[in-house]
């Protein structure tokens, strides 16, 4: 029997990514960026690498004060359901072409990621204990695991208008391992004056292509390349409103969609509750022969199901608004809002400004406020001699850093979310934009 | 246009620049850990059949009746000699005068009982026979036949008769056992006919001594007269009182219940010497012994058969034990907190007709019967534990909050104290005051429980109460009950009566991480 579950797949937003659209992979956050260039190319693994890091509940600044740790002040920085995020793409092809009015692309992207959430309940239970929960309950339903191994293949299409351009990817997922944790329902209820403990369960883990043999990645590559059991789609859509000369507005959806886990699934549920009330104190002897095994009970408590269903998981959708003011022909100003759902909403704001010296140099700079965290500075560089585009994009550059005891171990201080995508793309053609028709002088 | 460019370029990273700090590294060091935890310790539910086992240990028994009420039984036995020991038939002695020789005689035989009773028969399992002969002028040999017609061989129910030739001695003997012969008393009571025949003499006179020894019976019938039976006494020693620290019990339905068993086939009035109660000052009271007092009039009833026995249970209890007459009631002496029972009777056999077998006796099994009805005041009990308490610095404060739901019908104060035995010093006790740990359940006019003792409270313990408790080495529990309505009013224990604790804890610690 086909079971479905409904999950969701990771992906990270990157906020600066999506203003520098002379780049090819600024459609994977803007679909409807017009590029400068007739023809992009991306080549196996220089294109594009990309890696990220979060923790959106505190900083290390928040967790460690003067020299000594304080949890309690990372647990009041803390929001009610947090993750920790690591991320790694890379890019395998690329090609991109203007067809008259439009841009036809194609690429191939791998994707690694994966997101440990952690309710704020879950520590506060831990450092600072029961007691606060008293009459109430530690809600740790958002506790999870996220992990996901997928290719991407995208055909995207961009069409210029005078005033809209529209464009969109259509992206066929091949998935490869997945390992996903879901909660209905975990808490701990703490009775008001006898603090009587009652845990609840229902969660289940799913997993698919767990026990491939990962020991020798070439030969784990060569046996998966083909491999399509686990499928899955998801699409782009973006448009941009060319107001006048000074004014763009952009918006756009990207990452609707889902991958169908089939091959090698597993499911692991586990539904039940106790209460612990207390020891139940016998007297040695008495007439009442029965006896309380805890351990018995709590095993009894908790019903653990082994199943072999195959489920879905849904990728994180993510929304943009953006803006640009172009001061000058080379100076731009640019503001977005985006919003992305994991466990809860999630909104961030960006602004930033873009200089570009000739054809050959732009520089981006932004300053995003994400995850309540305003010590976001991002840059953007990409350097284009000729063929060759060299560019360098990452949401958070260390704005307070320090070197811990081991030399390359840089700590971020400030900062919540470090993430930077760096790649060579090769492009052709530099597509020159109509002059205005000037009066002639009297 | 390119030059503008640039200085916006280098501003703009200038800016950026400025805005990157690097900071030195230090290693931060983890701080205490101070959890605050609230967390349930005990939840029990305890009835009184789990503190209380029923149990048999020979002359105590703590048992339940059909309703669950614990009934708290000593038992003690007394035993009387055996019939043979009391009622005798002594050493029967006959002068039998001169008679010619030439005639027969039927003489008539009155045996001695002792005033016991008139008997209409003995079976007899021993007697031995002699008659003494002294003959005169005697010509001839002679035969001498000794009948006795009514003293009848019990397997045969031929006549007792022994014969001897005079061996022309001019004095002789005769003898003879009554082994298996049962005497048939003429009416009027212990008479019997014997007769003398003489074969073979012509002349001469013969006198003699008949002597009739050693009697032993296995079984007497007749009427008998009062004859005690000898005293029969016992003691108990009533141990529920021994463990009193300070404070009085007093039962409201106590009872004692004498369970007569008898063999003898002849009614008997138990005729009681004693019935007291010893205190632990050696004083005692005599108190009223309901059934086993004259006025009472009671019998102990007869065995029906022979070889049966007959149970006549005699009781005393509120009904029949009052205070007066310069006796105390059982009640009033119990409530004194006795440490002995003692007793003692001394049956005498009725003045009317029956049977009385050789081996006849009496069993009087004594039972004080306690049950759980009663009034407790101020009933207090102490007993010591050793404790150690440790690692009190990582105890910031620790509350304990208790509840009880109390369905057995006893209020109880209990204190806890916290001692160094050695420096003699109190250091704390648990509670602030003698306060009810459990709240007295309403019970109605029968001693029932109408509704349970819901009482809660917390006990706080700040880190400077805590701290000192680690001198302590010994615990001193002392618990104080009491019924309900502070003593005033009858309650009945139950088995099925029950008590709910739950206590939890609230506590915050403060835990060094780093050593």
């Amino acid at each position: 029997m086909l079971f479905l579950q409904f999950h969701t797949v990771l992906a990270q937003s990157e906020h600066t990514l999506g203003f520098m659209e002379n780049v090819f992979q600024s459609t994977y956050s803007n679909p409807a960026a017009i590029p400068d260039h007739y023809i992009s190319v991306g080549l196996p693994g220089i294109s594009s690498a990309y890696m990220g890091v979060t923790n959106t509940g505190f900083t290390y600044n928040q967790l460690v004060r003067g020299d000594s740790f304080d949890i309690n002040n990372a647990l009041k920085k803390s929001q009610k359901k947090n993750f920790v995020y690591a991320g790694v793409n890379v890019d395998i092809f690329h090609l991109r072409i203007k067809a008259r009015t439009s841009f036809i692309s194609f690429h191939i992207s791998e994707k690694t990621d994966a997101r440990f959430s952690y309710p704020k309940d879950l520590l506060s239970l831990a450092w600072q204990g029961n007691y606060q929960f008293k009459g109430n309950k530690a809600d740790l339903a958002s506790l999870g695991v996220d992990f996901n191994y997928y290719r991407e293949f995208g055909v995207g299409y961009v069409r210029e208008g005078k005033k809209w351009n529209i464009g969109g990817t259509a992206k066929f997922l091949q998935g490869f391992v997945n390992a996903h944790v879901k909660n209905k329902n975990l808490n701990l209820k703490v009775a008001d004056q006898t603090y009587d403990l009652t845990a609840i369960s229902n969660g289940s883990l799913n997993t698919s292509g767990m026990s491939s043999d990962f020991s020798d990645p070439k030969t784990y590559l060569m046996n998966n390349l083909t491999n399509f059991s686990n499928r899955g789609m998801a699409f782009d859509l973006g448009a941009t409103y060319k107001h006048n000369d000074k004014w763009n507005f952009s918006f756009s959806v990207n990452n609707i969609g889902f991958i169908h886990w089939a091959k090698d699934v597993k499911n692991y549920n586990i539904q039940g509750g106790t209460t612990f009330d207390g020891i139940h104190y016998k007297v040695p002897n008495s007439n009442d022969t029965s006896h309380v095994n805890y351990t018995d009970s709590l095993k009894n408590s908790f019903k653990y199901t082994e199943t072999a269903h195959k489920y879905t998981t849904w990728v994180i959708p993510q929304f943009y608004a953006r803006v640009k003011y172009n001061l000058t022909k080379k100076t731009m100003l640019n503001g977005s809002l985006s919003l992305e759902r994991y466990k809860a909403f999630r909104t961030s704001a960006t602004i930033g400004v873009t200089q570009k010296i000739g054809n050959i140099f732009s520089l981006l700079l932004t300053y995003t406020y994400q995850y309540r965290n305003l010590d976001n500075a991002g840059i953007g560089i990409v350097i284009n001699p000729g063929p060759v585009q060299l560019y360098f994009v990452s949401d958070c550059i260390l704005r307070t850093y320090s070197y811990s005891s081991h030399p390359f171990i840089i700590i971020p201080k400030d900062a919540k979310s470090i993430n930077f995508r760096v790649g060579i793309n090769l492009v052709f053609g530099r597509i020159r934009l109509p002059e205005k028709q000037t009066a002639p002088k009297k | 246009m390119m030059k503008k460019n640039i200085l916006y370029l280098i501003a703009i990273m200038a800016v950026f620049a400025g805005c990157v700090k690097k900071e030195k590294f230090i290693s931060p060091t983890l701080p205490n850990w101070q959890p605050e935890i609230g967390v349930p310790l005990v939840n029990s539910q305890l009835t009184l059949s789990d503190l209380i086992k029923e149990r048999n240990n020979g002359n105590i028994s703590l048992s339940t009746d059909t309703n669950g009420l614990y009934l708290l039984t000593y038992t003690d036995t007394a035993f009387s000699a055996i019939a043979q020991d009391i009622v005798k038939i002594p050493d029967q002695v006959y002068a039998v005068p001169a008679f010619p020789l030439t005639s027969n005689q039927v003489l008539l035989d009155s045996i001695v009982f002792n005033g016991q009773g008139t008997l209409t028969q003995a079976d007899l399992k021993a007697g031995d026979l002699s008659f003494n002969m002294l003959t005169t002028d005697l010509a001839e040999n002679f035969t001498v036949t000794l009948t006795f017609p009514t003293i009848l061989n019990k397997a045969t129910n031929a006549p007792f008769s022994v014969s001897k030739n005079s061996g022309m001695q001019a004095s002789f003997s005769l003898t003879g056992n009554f082994a298996g012969y049962d005497i048939h008393f003429k009416p009027g009571g212990n008479q019997f006919d014997f007769n003398i025949t003489i074969t073979g003499a012509t002349a001469g006179t013969m006198s003699g001594t008949l002597n009739i020894t050693n009697i032993q019976y296995s079984l007497l019938q007749g009427s008998f007269n009062s004859i005690p039976i000898g005293v029969m006494a016992s003691e108990s020693d009533v141990s529920i009182f021994k463990n009193l620290f300070q404070g009085n019990i007093y039962f409201a339905d106590p009872r004692v219940e004498f369970d007569f068993e008898s063999s003898f086939g002849v009614q008997l009035t138990p005729n009681k010497q004693y019935f007291q109660t010893i205190y632990q000052n050696n004083s005692f009271d005599n108190m009223n012994g309901g059934d086993l007092e004259p006025s009472a009039n009671k019998v102990i009833a007869p065995a029906t058969t022979i070889g049966s026995t007959t149970t006549t249970v005699l009781t005393v209890n509120n009904a029949n034990s009052t205070d007066g007459g310069g006796l105390v009631s059982l009640k009033t002496a119990l409530s004194k907190g006795p440490q002995k029972v003692k007793y003692a009777v001394n049956p005498v056999l009725g003045n009317m007709p029956g049977f009385i077998k050789d081996d006849s006796k009496i069993t009087i099994i004594g039972k004080l019967i306690i049950p759980f009805y009663g009034r407790v005041t101020s009933y207090s009990l102490q007993d010591t534990f050793a404790i150690k308490i440790q690692h009190t610095d990582s105890i910031q404060f620790a509350d304990f909050y208790i509840k009880t739901t109390n369905n057995v019908p006893l209020e109880l104060r209990l204190q806890v104290y916290f001692v160094d035995t050695t420096t003699y010093a109190r250091i704390d006790s648990f509670f602030t005051g003698a306060i009810p740990l459990l709240k007295a359940p309403i019970v109605d006019l029968n001693g029932a429980i109408i509704s349970a003792g819901i009482d809660d409270q917390t006990v706080t313990f700040p880190h400077a109460r805590i701290k000192p408790l680690e001198k302590a080495n010994k615990l001193i529990v002392k618990a104080t009950m009491q019924t309900p309505n502070p003593g005033s009013q009858d309650v009945k224990f139950f088995k099925t009566n029950n008590l709910d604790i739950k206590i939890s804890m609230h506590a915050k610690f403060d835990i060094p991480l780093v050593k």
